[in-house]
């Protein structure tokens, strides 16, 4: 279990470089520069302003205001889900930090690589209480996988290139660094280290040959095999290598939420993501497979459901490059501490000397058996709703998003039934296409984590699928998009109530109403198609005053319009989509329960208090 | 009682201890210790020493991490070690050996931490020093005496009514002189939690 000391550089030992005499909060800024950052979210403050004095003087770092800190990190995290490299985001002392908490939460659990800068009080008043003054560092030691409080300026270029190592290595994951303000004026002269030496942090990690092996012979004894991967491909950059071992092996595949894209889901072999709202065909697949092959995922409860219960008759074998994952939620046969990526391209080396070609016309013929089970699944049960005439069904909205955009753009997503919808019937082909909170489920990640996407993609099409609830809770960055000029689009689907709680009122409690009601209770909108009366937020009044187009959307035929509209913009825009709220979320494995207990259609009450 | 809560328990054995406080009666003494037995049995303790950076904030994430994933120290100690830039822990802690081996791999997940050995069976020695405050009459006194004596504990300060006295050992040999000298009555007491070292013949 020891770790050995290492030295991540295999390069020659290079000579650490010497910099001129310069304040704390440049060197700060000059470590980012060497980083190469090009985009920070920063909102200053009394103990961050130093920083930001530095950041007006950098050509080649562009810093965004957001207009709350926590869309600065959402905003930070769409931008490194969509391009891989850390986001970064900076925020004073005390509420500053406090409000960047959901944020780094967010990234731990969905290991999505993070720098986050935040300005302390000065170390002689830390402690005492002073102005905003908060405990950063311990506050989020248990939702960063690194954290650090500056103690000496000259730390300043280790910490940093640390920093920026370590959130973007082996299982990438958010890391802090905290600032006094005593530190960010000090001056020094820097030197920048050319290495980096953490002897308790190696994160290479390589499966062995023999183990690998084992996975060749458990293929070939396999009758119903699967692979059940998630977002430790999009993370470990391995998606042309999960799609060639796919097409050698000839087993399908199904992601989780996290790992939606990483394998094009209009491949023959996709029977795209399993879980609590998946497909019905992707449980069925994975809870009765004879191999399951687990890469790059972590056994979360919203798709194993009950955990003694999946993938029960299967041989299990998990292959992950974070050792702690492995046996933590599941005991599995063979587990494979690997960096997928690496565990993938040897497994695929090993098929080729075997004689397995790669099959690309999608005529598959290694386990017909298995393959005819399938298709009769996916024929009996495709995701599905019912439509209606005039009336918008959210389902309808967003296949209609998927056919004018020809699925070509990064969807992110807030939180509730709408991002189920958004996985549901949206196709996703490419890696780091669909961003959404999936562990931590914040609401209020999808617009601010579409700008974010959308200043590292310019030329791309982002578009957030939201629901009112979830924009509401960040609807201020509307702001930054418009100040900034960035083109993000945004897609209510506006039903005036939270959906999901709504989905399990009426499941669990007999439909008794628990504070879901987003509306006016005053004057409460009717539904009605042709008189808008009572509709509140009114999002159309709102985004005028940030200088924002939208347009409210109610009747079907009028919905093709109005997204191309949006699609056609390139300015900040927003759709308020009018939708029903009585629409479930289906597929649905209640929690805690087998993929035997999917509801796939109807509205039958469950009972009261069954898990979370 | 304790041994399913969450968090850092230090150096206090439930059994003998009862309410925390060290202060049992004599005989309340050893009903505890009965039940203490008892307790034992339901879950192993492990004794694991891990070896992290000196630096800022190391106990935190320590300690953290065992409150935030629900894990449960019985003891934990910390000190120096022959390099200045590292620190030893030697923690005990509870659970079986899917607990120990979440412990281990969460534990070695730390940036800062260095090595994690687990000791089992022979592999180790170790040793706990406990102070303790035991009431004495001038009828009890030559008793307690006579117990440090075959105990090779010291007395190291005498009072009208108490001794205090230094014992270090290894936990069983600790625990009997708790129970042998709990009739007396221990009004207080300080444990270093267990500190462990490898058998290595090198």
């Amino acid at each position: 279990m020891s770790k050995t000391s290492s030295t991540q550089s295999k390069a020659a030992p290079a000579a650490p470089e010497r910099g001129e005499t310069m304040s704390g909060a440049e060197i700060l800024v000059a470590c980012l520069e060497r980083e190469g950052v090009d985009t920070i979210f920063a909102y200053p403050g009394g103990a961050s302003m130093h920083m930001h004095q530095a950041l007006t003087k950098s050509t080649k770092i562009r810093t965004f205001l957001p207009r709350h800190e926590q869309g600065g990190v959402f905003a930070a995290e769409g931008y490194a889900r969509a391009t891989g490299k850390a986001g970064v985001v900076m925020a004073t002392s005390g509420p500053g930090a406090t409000n960047l908490v959901t944020g780094i939460a967010d990234a731990y659990l969905d290991s999505t690589p993070l720098v986050a800068i935040t300005g302390q009080v000065p170390q002689a008043m830390i402690g005492k209480g002073a102005f905003q003054e908060t405990d950063v560092f311990s506050v989020t030691a248990q939702i960063v996988k690194h954290n650090y409080l500056v103690m000496d300026v000259n730390d300043i270029p280790r910490i940093v290139k640390e920093a920026f190592y370590i959130a973007q290595s082996g299982r990438p994951g958010p890391v802090l660094i905290d600032v006094p303000k005593n530190i960010q004026l000090a001056t020094t002269q820097p030197v920048f280290p050319a290495e980096i030496h953490l002897r308790g942090y190696d994160p290479v990690k390589h499966a062995d040959d023999l183990a690998l092996n084992e996975v060749m012979g458990l293929i070939r004894e396999a009758k119903r095999p699967m692979i059940y991967c998630g977002g430790g491909i999009i993370s470990g950059e391995a998606s042309a290598e999960l799609l060639e071992f796919a097409e050698r092996t000839q087993i399908p595949v199904s992601t989780t939420l996290m790992g939606i894209g990483c394998f094009p889901e209009t491949h023959e072999l996709s029977l795209k993501w399993l879980g609590m709202h998946g497909t019905v065909y992707a449980n069925n697949a994975v809870n009765e497979a004879d191999l399951l092959l687990a890469i790059g995922v972590r056994f979360d409860d919203r798709v194993t459901g009950k955990i003694s219960e999946f993938a029960k008759h299967g041989t299990i074998v998990h292959i992950d490059i974070d050792s702690s994952e492995i046996n933590k939620n599941k005991v599995v046969r063979l587990p494979i501490q690997s960096d997928v990526k690496y565990a993938l391209n040897r497994l695929n080396g090993m098929l080729e000397k075997a004689g397995k070609k790669r099959v690309t016309d999608n005529n598959f013929t290694t386990f017909p058996a298995w393959y005819a089970q399938i298709k009769e699944w996916k024929d009996k049960f495709p995701f599905t709703y019912n439509d209606t005439d005039d009336v918008i069904q959210p389902q309808y909205a967003i296949q209609l998003l998927y056919k004018l955009t020809k699925g070509d753009a990064i969807i992110t997503t807030g939180v509730g039934q709408h991002q189920m919808w958004a996985g549901q019937f949206f196709e996703y082909t490419e890696p780091r296409t669909f961003i959404s909170s999936a562990g931590l489920g914040s609401m209020g990640f999808g617009y601010p984590a579409a700008i974010g996407a959308k200043v590292a993609f310019p030329d791309k099409q982002v578009v957030d699928i939201d629901g009112d609830g979830s924009f509401l809770m960040n609807v201020q960055e509307l702001a930054l998009a418009y100040v900034e000029g960035i083109a993000a689009k945004a897609m209510i689907l506006n039903n005036q109530w939270l959906g999901m709680v709504v989905q399990w009122e009426d499941r669990f409690y007999k439909g008794n109403r628990g504070h879901t009601f987003l509306g006016d209770p005053k004057q409460t909108y009717n539904g009605s198609l042709e008189d808008p009366t009572g509709i509140y937020p009114d999002y159309v009044k709102m985004c005028a005053g940030f200088g924002v187009t939208c347009e409210r959307v109610m009747h079907k035929k009028d919905l093709a319009g109005a997204i191309q509209r949006m699609l056609d913009s390139k300015q900040a825009y927003v759709l308020d989509v009018m939708v029903p709220y009585t629409e479930h979320v289906l597929p649905m494995i209640p929690s805690g329960g087998t993929y035997k207990d999917v509801i796939y259609e109807g509205r039958q009450t469950l009972k009261a208090g069954s898990g979370l | 009682m304790s041994g399913v809560a969450v968090g850092v328990r230090w150096a206090l054995d439930p059994g003998w201890t009862g309410n925390g406080r060290g202060d049992v009666s004599g005989d309340l003494g050893l009903t505890r210790w009965a039940g203490f037995s008892t307790f034992a049995a339901l879950s192993m303790r492990h004794t694991i020493s891990v070896l992290v950076e000196n630096k800022f904030g190391v106990l935190t994430r320590i300690a953290g991490m065992f409150s935030g994933r629900g894990f449960n120290i019985d003891t934990l100690n910390v000190g120096p070690t022959l390099d200045p830039s590292t620190s030893r822990m030697t923690i005990v802690v509870r659970g079986d050996d899917t607990v120990l081996e979440q412990v281990t791999k969460q534990l070695n997940k730390l940036i800062d931490v260095i090595e994690v050995q687990d000791f089992r069976d022979d592999e180790f020695v170790d040793r706990e020093l406990v102070l303790m405050r035991v009431s004495v009459t001038p009828e009890t006194r030559a008793e307690v005496m006579q117990m440090c004596d075959i105990f090779r504990a010291k007395i190291i300060d005498v009072q009208h009514r108490n001794v205090s006295i230094e014992i270090t050992g290894n936990e069983s040999k600790l625990n009997k002189f708790l129970m042998l000298m709990s009739p007396f009555g221990i009004s207080d007491l300080t444990r270093t939690g267990k500190v462990a070292l490898a058998r290595r013949s090198e």
